[in-house]
């Protein structure tokens, strides 16, 4: 029975970042990556891994320290363990498997500005277990994930007519260009963004509904 | 008092863990990274020029090297150690920052190998069709002599000439100095026998032998006074400047005065008229009325937008592309050539207006 809760608890917090706070879209945090990164899927993939091992070594890390850290200083402490964990991945990235850093390229030390990754540890690993902790990471690690490859897909579907590199509209037909580009990214954080809230407005009780802010923003200023 | 040391000890601590843990990760990867860049290097850039090599090895070289090139100076060993050429990196200034590309050179018949494109930070689509081997493939065969000018012997890229320029110079400003060197004698072939000829003979057989005419040669349609009627005059050492007129009104008011200049545009030389008014010290304003620019780009140099910038500029204004002149989008070189031309007539003019005070 107590094993069953274990999993049951950590579950919970896995499904949370996972679906219920999914950072970029009922967040709305860590939108500058988001935003850059997500030309094509595959990057979304690329950079969710790679911000899901950072996040996870630094909520580990830091929820095993807690008590040992004053308040007072907890910002720079975290700060540089989020900068040694990113540039020790990079580090091991270049040296072990060049292909693969060539193609993260900028995408590893931007993820040192990533407030999703900061956000978590002050909110979330300061407070709790390290297994809590490595839950949590996990779920906003890979809700993070499916956020970029949500908006990667609709960019590169619409921009360039590919999949993951697949084509998926015949060949020659006309994309729309602004798609790859810096605006396209936020017209489709918004266009997903109105969506997802209304989805969320239809399924949410009836006092919820009659709710006069935004879901978004409720998240937001909670 | 307490809670701040122990806010130092514990910063204190972390930095100094976090110092040591990149330090040893440094440590341990640093080698590996230096190894792999090294290796890509050769993989990637130097085996697109030496295919058949097997190894490639730094060689010293006995005179200091070229400015452009970064040691060391490679030679390429095939399987059985026969030298095949030798090969280098070369850093050339690009439009988006520094161009780096390898170069392999054939010591014996003072030619080059070839080129592979390494880095680059050249707009997308633009300058970036310098890695293409369209444009790399013309510099195999090249004699290390020749004058490595895009427009003369090199064919830019379309929209992309100082993407192009830097590549042609990265290659034509070290090549032959890197042979020499390297104690390498340097073959001047009986058709190249200075870069220098090279340039001349290329220059009088084209239609725009004036751009390497003198000032008074290059005034042209203009009648004037023969240099040498001029040199009677005031002596052997003087030469014909820019051809100038000075401006009246009707009721002969001194209104400013129009020069006549010209520089080396995209497509042979660019003349363009500059009106300047001296007492009030500004352009009056400017007209191309001269020009074999590519349509559709450097021809908009014409354009008012892009000569209506030179109107009411001050005579002191630095007059340079990206400065104080906006150039035209994908005609860096014929913006820059009629905004030297309009440079030079206010040089002219400031000199003249100068000795007058």
């Amino acid at each position: 029975m107590a094993q069953y809760s274990f999993w049951r608890e950590k579950w919970r917090l896995i499904s949370e970042g996972l679906f219920r706070d999914t950072p970029p879209f009922f967040l709305v945090i860590g939108l500058c990556p988001a935003l850059a990164v997500t030309t094509a899927a595959i990057n979304g993939v690329i950079m969710g891994i790679a911000v899901t091992f950072v996040l996870m070594g630094a909520e580990v890390i830091i929820s095993l320290l807690r008590k040992w850290i004053p308040r007072t200083i907890r910002i720079p402490v975290y700060v540089i363990i989020i900068a040694v964990l990113v540039t020790v991945i990079d580090l091991v990235l270049a040296g072990t498997v060049p292909a693969i850093h060539r193609v993260l390229g900028i995408f590893v030390p931007l993820i040192v500005v990533n407030c999703i990754i900061l956000g978590r540890v002050e909110a979330f690993a300061a407070h709790n277990t390290p297994a809590n902790a490595a839950a949590d990471a996990l779920g906003y690690g890979l809700g993070y994930m499916w956020a970029l490859v949500a908006i990667g897909s609709i960019r590169e579907i619409l921009g360039n007519g590919t999949w993951f590199g697949l084509q998926i509209f015949p060949e020659g037909l006309p994309t729309v260009d602004l798609f790859k580009l810096a605006p396209g990214a936020f017209v489709t954080m918004a266009a997903v963004l109105a969506a997802l809230n209304v989805i969320r407005r239809r399924r949410a009780p009836t006092s919820e509904k009659n709710a006069a802010i935004p879901v978004v923003s409720r998240n937001a200023a909670a | 008092m307490r809670n701040a040391w122990r806010m130092i000890l514990v910063l204190g601590l972390v930095s100094v863990a976090s110092g040591m843990i990149l330090a040893g990760f440094y440590g341990w990867m640093g080698p590996r990274i230096e190894a792999q860049q090294l290796r890509e290097q050769f993989e990637v850039g130097f085996k697109q020029i030496f295919p058949e090599a097997a190894d490639f090895k730094a060689v010293t070289p006995v005179e200091p090297l070229p400015e452009r090139v970064e040691e060391p100076v490679y030679q390429a060993l095939d399987s059985s150690g026969n030298v095949l050429g030798l090969v280098y990196n070369a850093i050339g200034d690009g439009y988006g920052g520094p161009v780096k590309v390898a170069v392999g050179v054939d010591p014996d018949q003072g030619q080059i190998v070839g080129l592979a494109v390494l880095s680059h930070t050249e707009t997308a689509g633009l300058g970036s069709r310098i890695e293409e081997p369209s444009f790399r493939d013309q510099f195999a065969g090249k004699p290390v002599t020749d004058p490595f000018e895009v427009g003369r012997d090199v064919d830019g890229i379309t929209a992309a000439t100082v993407s192009s320029q830097a590549v042609s110079r990265a290659v034509g400003e070290t090549a032959r100095g890197v042979l020499e060197a390297l104690g390498y004698s340097v073959p001047d072939g009986a058709t190249h026998a200075t870069p220098d000829a090279e340039t001349h003979a290329t220059t009088s057989a084209t239609p725009d032998a004036t751009s390497h005419a003198t000032p008074a040669e290059k005034a042209g349609g203009a009648a004037g006074p023969s240099v040498e009627a001029v040199q009677a005059l005031f002596g052997a050492g003087v030469d014909l400047g820019l051809p100038l007129w000075p401006v009246w009104d009707e009721a002969g008011a001194f209104q400013g005065v129009v020069v006549e200049s010209s520089a080396d545009g995209f497509k042979g030389p660019i003349r363009v008229l500059v009106a300047i008014d001296p007492v009030a010290g500004r352009v009056q304003g400017i007209q191309v009325v001269e020009q074999n620019e590519t349509k559709g780009l450097g021809d908009k140099v014409t354009l008012p937008e892009f000569t209506d910038q030179f109107v009411g500029m001050p005579l002191d204004a630095a007059f340079q592309v990206g400065v104080d002149v906006d150039a035209v989008t994908r005609a860096t070189v014929s913006s820059k050539a009629v905004t030297e031309a309009v440079a030079q007539a206010v040089e002219h003019v400031k000199a003249i207006v100068g000795q007058g005070r």
